[in-house]
């Protein structure tokens, strides 16, 4: 299946495809006062207004120096913005290449649905749809 | 009749504006029982119901109509004389008809039990008026044919008053009626077309105005030898005769001159001694029934379904509205053309000046489409008068409705919204608010209570009053009831408690009756309100009457709002609730124990920082403004450390993450793309408050 290969904090995750409907180059983002932390702002996106989370706030981990780009996330009729450090390439991936390690079940959030090893980097599969939605 | 599928939606509207119609002729003839023209007029509405109803096959629904129309003959002719009961029955046959209306809509089958029990009171009104029991059921399929051995004649067996109208209008101007009577030949193979070749040849030299049997059935070879008809021509009498005898297969014709009351007098006799005892040609009603059991089994499986379809919705716009939408965009594309060509030209000044065109028709274009989707209030405030004159006679109680303004215009969704919450309200007034008559006396009021009704525009809002002359709300009682329900009441003012009937879960009414008092009271009213983005208040003087006050946004989506600015982040405040703002300085704001007010038309009120209270880091400035609001009647001073100015602005709905949060009514884009928030003064206010408290 296709996936979406992107980086933060010199780590790689993997998105489907199928639950980005675009990816923009970030925008102005206006703050939301009150929000909760993961909640960036508010984008306009051709005449819409769309909330945007940090994909850093989501999974704990410290926010990235610099977000070059905002994936589109889509659910039936809702659309969300995820703000990440940046997507490296588009790719096929044969989903029986994704492991996941039974062992570590137990303690891995839910999003969370394996790795994916490359030649020269191992990668996170992420459902980030299950909890921004 | 899946072959009408094309014609219900029409059949539905047109129903129910007959139906509404009638139920405010009928309101009115109690009124004045002896108003001819307005019983001429009930008497149109009901035959074209009848009629649409007979022409979709809707046998049930003609069945009862046709009764009820039969009752409207007996009021025309001075045979009954109108009065409440009789109304009120009226009114129960109107009430079963927008039942069985609605059962079609969602696709169940009628059936002859679900008026069985009007036609019985029916028949008992029609019985004593006439003094002679009425047929079963007179309707038209059981008279149409007539057996051959029968003498051919010209009676007529479902001539109606707008027929004979037409009659009427013919020979006044001078054409010549006939009612002819035409049996084919026993052995005719093709009836239909040979009466459609009659017809044709007929209607070559006038009109065909009525036909026994209908002409659908004619056509269809539906019917046994004989049929009738009503012709207006200018022809003689031999010549008409000449053409239907140039066809062939007729066995007998009779051509007589045609006249109104004689026919009908011939019709009255011939229902009450049919001439031979009838076998009624039941055949079309035993397929009906047969093919309705086919359906009902069928249908079976998915159960009764409660409730109602999700109706298509559809509004009605003024044809002038819709050509001049047509203009504006034909105009709109001339400029797109225009500003195409300046473009491939690279021809700045031809696209500003365009472009210039096109922002004023967008502009127009905006303001039509609001004004197409605007409705006039009257479409849910015309059911009140029938809902109070009900009332009254539930309660006896003596009330009058008066509406005043019923044309002003509001947004489709919130007129539709509206019916609910002002039920609730003019039922709240009849049962609690309006005394008995004798109690009225006493207290030196007519014995007649009034509720008034009005809606009219206000700026950007439009404002619906609803007041009475009633007892007025007690605030000891409401004081009482409070604490028997363990709602703190202590140091509240008089207005505080009767705001108090808001309060979820409180009921004023002692006794419970149905008609209003079911514990979700005027709570439900105002969440209903505000959703609609609107406000609701009361007044109310005990012994005086009670006064709701309801305000609305003239349009959900596009409102004029200041826009200002708190730090550096920009906001919108909805100018509806603005008063006025004025500039003050830091040392001008007052601390008291409590919180920060500001001095203000010789009162005091509460200062809301909203820098603080939306954690944002404010302008180090001491100048600052302080936009006077007002929520729940009292004003509120909101800082801001900008200002920028006014605009009409799109509200558009946020996340619901963000909904939650309760302070922003959702977002706007500003021309240059950037996004602003619009805060919710309510919520604002009222957080402030419970922060107080």
């Amino acid at each position: 299946m296709q996936m979406i290969l992107f980086k933060l904090n010199q780590q790689y995750y993997l998105i489907s495809a199928a639950s980005v409907e675009e990816v923009i180059d970030t925008v102005e983002i206006t703050p939301v006062p009150l929000a909760p932390s993961w909640v960036k702002g508010l984008i306009n996106l051709r005449g819409a207004v769309m909330t945007v989370v940090a994909f850093s706030d989501l999974i704990n981990m410290p926010a990235p120096k610099e977000n070059k780009n905002i994936l589109i996330m889509k659910k039936d009729d809702q659309r969300k913005g995820l703000l990440i450090e940046e997507v490296i390439e588009i790719l096929n991936v044969d989903s029986s290449k994704i492991v996941l390690n039974s062992d570590s079940k137990k303690k891995n959030p839910d999003y969370y649905s394996g790795v994916v090893s490359f030649p020269d980097k191992v990668a996170n599969v992420i459902d980030i749809n299950k909890i921004i939605f | 009749m899946d072959d009408n599928s094309a014609y219900r939606e029409l059949f539905f509207e047109e129903s129910e504006d007959n139906l509404q119609k009638l139920n405010d002729n009928v309101l009115e003839l109690e009124k004045e029982p002896d108003n001819k023209d307005l019983i001429n007029e009930i008497f149109r509405a009901a035959h074209t119901l009848k009629g649409s109803s007979a022409t979709m096959g809707y046998d049930v629904m003609t069945k009862l109509t046709h009764r009820m129309e039969d009752i409207f003959d007996l009021f025309k002719t001075d045979k009954l004389k109108v009065n409440g009961d009789h109304i009120s029955l009226i009114f129960k046959c109107l009430d079963k008809l927008t039942e069985l209306l609605n059962d079609l809509q969602d696709d169940k089958e009628l059936s002859e039990d679900q008026i069985s029990e009007l036609i019985t009171e029916l028949n008992k009104v029609e019985t004593s008026a006439t003094g002679k029991a009425v047929e079963d059921t007179p309707t038209e399929s059981s008279q149409e044919a007539k057996k051959p051995q029968v003498k051919l004649d010209t009676v007529f067996a479902s001539l109606e008053e707008p027929d004979l109208d037409v009659v009427k209008q013919a020979k006044s101007s001078g054409h010549n009626v006939f009612a002819i009577a035409i049996r084919l030949d026993q052995g005719t193979l093709l009836k239909g077309p040979r009466v459609f070749l009659i017809m044709q040849k007929l209607d070559e030299e006038g009109d065909v105005v009525h036909t026994e049997p209908t002409a659908d059935l004619l056509e269809n070879g539906n019917f046994d030898t004989d049929f009738k008809l009503i012709f207006v021509t200018n022809s003689s009498l031999d010549e008409v005769k000449s053409i239907i005898n140039s066809s062939s297969e007729i066995d007998q014709v009779i051509i007589e001159d045609f006249d109104g009351e004689k026919a009908m007098k011939a019709q009255e006799e011939r229902k009450k001694n049919p001439p031979t005892p009838q076998k009624a040609p039941a055949k079309p009603k035993a397929a009906a029934s047969a093919k309705s059991v086919a359906k009902k089994a069928k249908s079976g499986a998915p159960k009764h379904e409660t409730a109602h379809h999700p109706r298509n919705q559809s509004i009605r716009v003024d044809l002038g509205r819709l050509d001049r939408f047509l203009n504006l965009v034909s105009e709109l594309v001339v400029y797109r053309n225009q500003m195409e060509d300046s473009s491939h030209r690279n021809d700045l000044d031809g696209i500003k000046d365009s472009l210039e065109q096109v922002s004023r028709l967008t502009s127009e274009l905006q303001d039509l489409v609001l004004r197409i989707r605007m409705q006039q209030v009257s479409l849910v405030f015309s059911r009140f008068p029938r809902m109070i004159r009900d009332l009254s006679r539930d309660l006896h109680k003596e009330m009058d409705l008066v509406i005043i303004g019923e044309d002003t215009e509001l947004d489709k969704t919130v007129v539709t919204e509206l019916g609910e919450p002002l039920i609730h309200l003019l039922r709240n007034s009849a049962d609690h608010g309006i005394e008995d008559p004798e109690t009225r006396e006493k207290l030196g009021k007519p014995r007649k209570g009034t509720i008034t009704l009005s809606a009219y525009q206000e700026g950007n809002q439009v404002i619906i009053t609803l007041e009475d002359d009633g007892k007025g709300i007690d605030p000891q009682v409401i004081k009482k009831s409070a604490e028997e329900k363990g709602i703190n009441t202590e140091g509240m003012s008089e207005d505080e408690l009767r705001l108090l009937i808001f309060h979820p879960g409180f009921s004023t009414a002692k006794k419970i009756t149905n008609i209003s008092g079911r514990g979700v009271g005027l709570d439900a009213v105002k969440t209903k309100i505000t959703g609609l983005g609107g406000s609701i208040e009361m007044r109310s003087q005990v012994n005086v009457g009670s006064k709701f006050i309801i305000k609305l946004p003239l349009t959900l989506s596009i409102i004029q709002a200041l826009m200002v600015k708190i730090g550096n982040e920009n906001f919108a405040i909805p100018l509806d609730v603005v008063e006025k703002v004025v500039m003050l300085d830091e040392s001008e704001i007052i601390s008291t124990a409590e919180n920060e007010v500001y001095r203000y038309q010789g009162g005091i009120i509460p200062i809301i920082r909203t820098n603080e209270l939306l954690k944002i880091k404010s302008t180090a400035e001491d100048k600052k403004f302080a936009i006077i609001v007002k929520s729940d009647q009292q004003y509120f001073g909101i800082l801001a450390d900008q200002l920028i100015g006014q605009k009409e602005i799109v509200i558009k709905k946020i996340d619901p993450v963000l909904q939650k949060i309760n302070r922003y009514q959702g977002a706007t884009i500003f021309n240059n793309g950037s996004i602003a928030l619009i805060l919710d003064v309510n919520a604002l206010c009222q957080g402030k408050g419970k922060v107080k408290s």
